[in-house]
């Protein structure tokens, strides 16, 4: 691994704190607003769309220590939801070009409110595993896919408008732009 | 992803977090923390978002501290009362008796029937196994073990224990003659998810019970240590089960609503004056503990992150305050970090004590859970399978709500919100008034398990 591309690692977890700290900023200054974009699910499915295939697992580990440093979902909770966004990321870009914004913005939305509900089962299930006397509350399905539906809206609209700008975030495009050696050797 | 080896071994990590994820295993965790204590550096890199917001944390801090003197006098005046309601309020159930005050603790694990409960003074001089344990005219078990699980601590097994036996008598009244049973463990009508429990009622010496209220009687029982003690305290009062048996409707909340309770002694037992015990706001328990994020990105989470780990002190569960207010509780407690849980995280569990405007006692609530937050309000699911008491036409009281006691590491009077909580019994939805988790702060006192530290 070259010095850049190392660099361009160390900045991907420094945008990945970013986001998730703006999102828990925004969570806590705009309380009440409901249309709260997953910044995270953003970030990572404008990567994954361009990220060759063995770098897959790096970004989700970068976005999930980036995760993990500011949330307070356990580590594990973290790590599984964003494996399970690279994994779904990389299923669907092997059928169609997710790297078009409304594909991309698709994507994102889906990742957003496929976390939320993820996020709100693991919850629920180590509440209820904390519990010794069985007196934990049941899951609220409606309202935790009524709060899906509109993270995952809310996502999409922002990965319209800047899902392919993140990508290009000042560091990252070492990442994943190929150098005139790498196209040349890809056509060979 | 080079290949089928890297792709099963992502598939493993991925399978792997989600198991773990849904069926936590602590040693695995445990590991986890360890390897994971290099990411406290990399909470550091959103520093610039706090730093953006560092006047308005100063601003809500300094409220914060104008209001302190206020809550603690508040909390000075509950503590006093809620020692009083636990004396029993019937003359003759005072006399010729010694009460010895104990604090609830918590369960025994493993044990739902049996109390960890802290006595007055953090000794058990004079005390035996056997006394009865009340609070106010209810009895609700007895001492079992003594200095147990620690010195100045004991175990009490309340009434609902399967094998627990007490000898009861219902006075006569116009169409029952008196009657003598025995009472002790849950009714088979019990529904305890739905947090009705019932009494259950043996050998009774007549077939139907009379309206009257069920009171200890042990006088017939040669293996009742202390019989005259336990005379004549409330147990519950009989209904029909509707499959042709009688049972106790209890008085007390047993699930969730035993805080402070006194044990009813002979009254010349070896024991020096009361001593009540310290303010565990100043018991040197705590250490202050900086905030490294500014909100939590998670949907329907409310928290922090703090600089402070395991390895420094904080235990799962240990309460997180600012002066004499309850900011949340410690969730989880890495190795050099944790994660903690404000009143507003959905799933988030306290006991409840409430005075209310008008009453002198303070009134015992139980357990609220909370629901999240709408419109800034706090909202908890409230069992409240006995209910508040009120005047025909009232519908709701207006009540502040502090910290009961029951959960180990959060002390008890800590201030939670304002609230209109509804009479009769639940469950209900109470939506409470509270600035905790809504104003910005960098810094929080965390509950420790040994004195270690500073106070709030």
């Amino acid at each position: 691994m070259t010095a850049r591309r190392a660099l361009g690692w160390v900045l991907l977890v420094a945008y990945a704190v970013w986001a998730c700290a703006l999102d828990g900023a925004l969570a806590f200054s705009l309380r009440d607003f409901a249309w709260r974009p997953d910044l995270l699910a953003v970030l990572l499915v404008a990567l994954a769309a361009r990220l060759p295939a063995a770098d897959l697992p790096a970004l989700a580990l970068c976005c999930a220590l980036a995760r993990t440093s500011v949330s307070i979902d356990p580590p594990v909770t973290s790590f599984a939801l964003c494996l399970g966004m690279v994994a779904l990321a990389r299923v669907v870009r092997g059928i169609v070009d997710v790297q078009g914004a409304w594909p991309s913005s698709v994507l994102s939305g889906a990742c957003a409110g496929l976390g939320v509900l993820w996020c709100a089962l693991a919850h629920n299930a180590r509440l209820a595993a904390a519990r010794s006397d069985g007196f934990a509350l049941p899951m609220d399905w409606p309202l935790a896919l009524a709060e899906a539906g509109r993270r995952a809206l809310a996502t999409a609209l922002v990965a319209l408008a800047l899902g392919a700008a993140s990508a290009r975030l000042p560091g990252l495009g070492t990442l994943w732009r190929r150098t005139t050696w790498h196209v040349g050797a890809s056509s060979r | 992803m080079r290949g089928t080896g890297g792709r099963s071994l992502f598939l493993a990590a991925l399978v792997g977090c989600a198991w773990l994820a849904l069926r936590p295993d602590a040693r695995v965790e445990g590991w986890l923390d360890v390897a994971l204590a290099p990411v406290r550096v990399v909470a550091e890199l959103s520093a610039p978002l706090r730093w953006m917001r560092a006047r308005s944390v100063a601003a809500a801090e300094q409220r914060r501290s104008e209001r302190a003197d206020a809550d603690y006098a508040q909390r000075r005046a509950l503590y006093a009362a809620e020692r009083q309601a636990a004396l029993p309020t019937d003359a003759e159930l005072s006399f010729a008796r010694r009460f010895v005050h104990v604090e609830v603790v918590g369960r025994r694990p493993g044990h739902f029937d049996q109390l960890e409960v802290r006595v007055d003074g953090d000794s058990c001089r004079g005390l035996a196994r056997g006394m009865p344990v009340c609070h106010g005219n209810v009895f609700v078990g007895r001492i079992v073990e003594l200095d147990a699980p620690r010195a100045g601590r004991a175990w009490v097994e309340l009434v609902t224990a399967r094998e627990f036996a007490v000898g009861a008598r219902i006075a006569a009244d116009a169409s029952h003659p008196e009657v003598r049973c025995v009472v002790g463990g849950l009714a088979d009508v019990s529904r305890a998810n739905e947090g009705r429990l019932y009494l259950a009622v043996s050998t009774p010496s007549a077939r139907a019970l009379g309206g009257a209220s069920a009171r200890v009687d042990e006088s017939l029982s040669p293996l009742a240590r202390f019989p005259a003690e336990a005379q004549g305290f409330l147990l519950g009062e009989p209904q029909p089960d509707g499959e042709g048996e009688w049972v106790l409707r209890p008085f007390v909340d047993f699930r969730s609503g035993l805080f402070e309770l006194v044990i009813a002694a002979p009254a010349d037992i070896d024991r020096p004056a009361d001593v009540s015990l310290p303010d565990e706001l100043f018991d040197g328990r705590w250490v202050q503990a900086r905030v490294t994020s500014s909100g939590e990105p998670g949907v329907g989470r409310e928290g922090f992150e703090l600089a402070l780990g395991g390895w420094q002190g904080p235990r799962a569960g240990a309460a997180l305050v600012h002066g004499a207010r309850l900011l949340g509780r410690v969730a989880h407690a890495g190795a050099l970090v944790s994660d903690a849980q404000g009143l507003g995280d959905r799933g988030f569990a306290v006991p409840v004590l409430a005075t209310v405007e008008g009453a002198r006692a303070p009134l015992v609530l139980g357990e609220f859970v909370s629901l999240g937050r709408e419109r800034g309000e706090l909202v908890f699911h409230w069992e409240a399978p006995l209910g508040i008491a009120a005047p025909a036409g009232v519908q709701r009281v207006r009540a502040s709500l502090f910290t009961g006691s029951g959960a180990a590491l959060v002390p008890r009077g800590l201030l939670i919100g304002e609230a209109w909580l509804p009479v009769g019994p639940g469950p209900h939805r109470v939506r409470v008034e509270s600035e905790h988790g809504l104003e910005p702060q960098s810094t929080a006192w965390v509950r420790l398990d040994a004195a270690e530290g500073g106070a709030p």
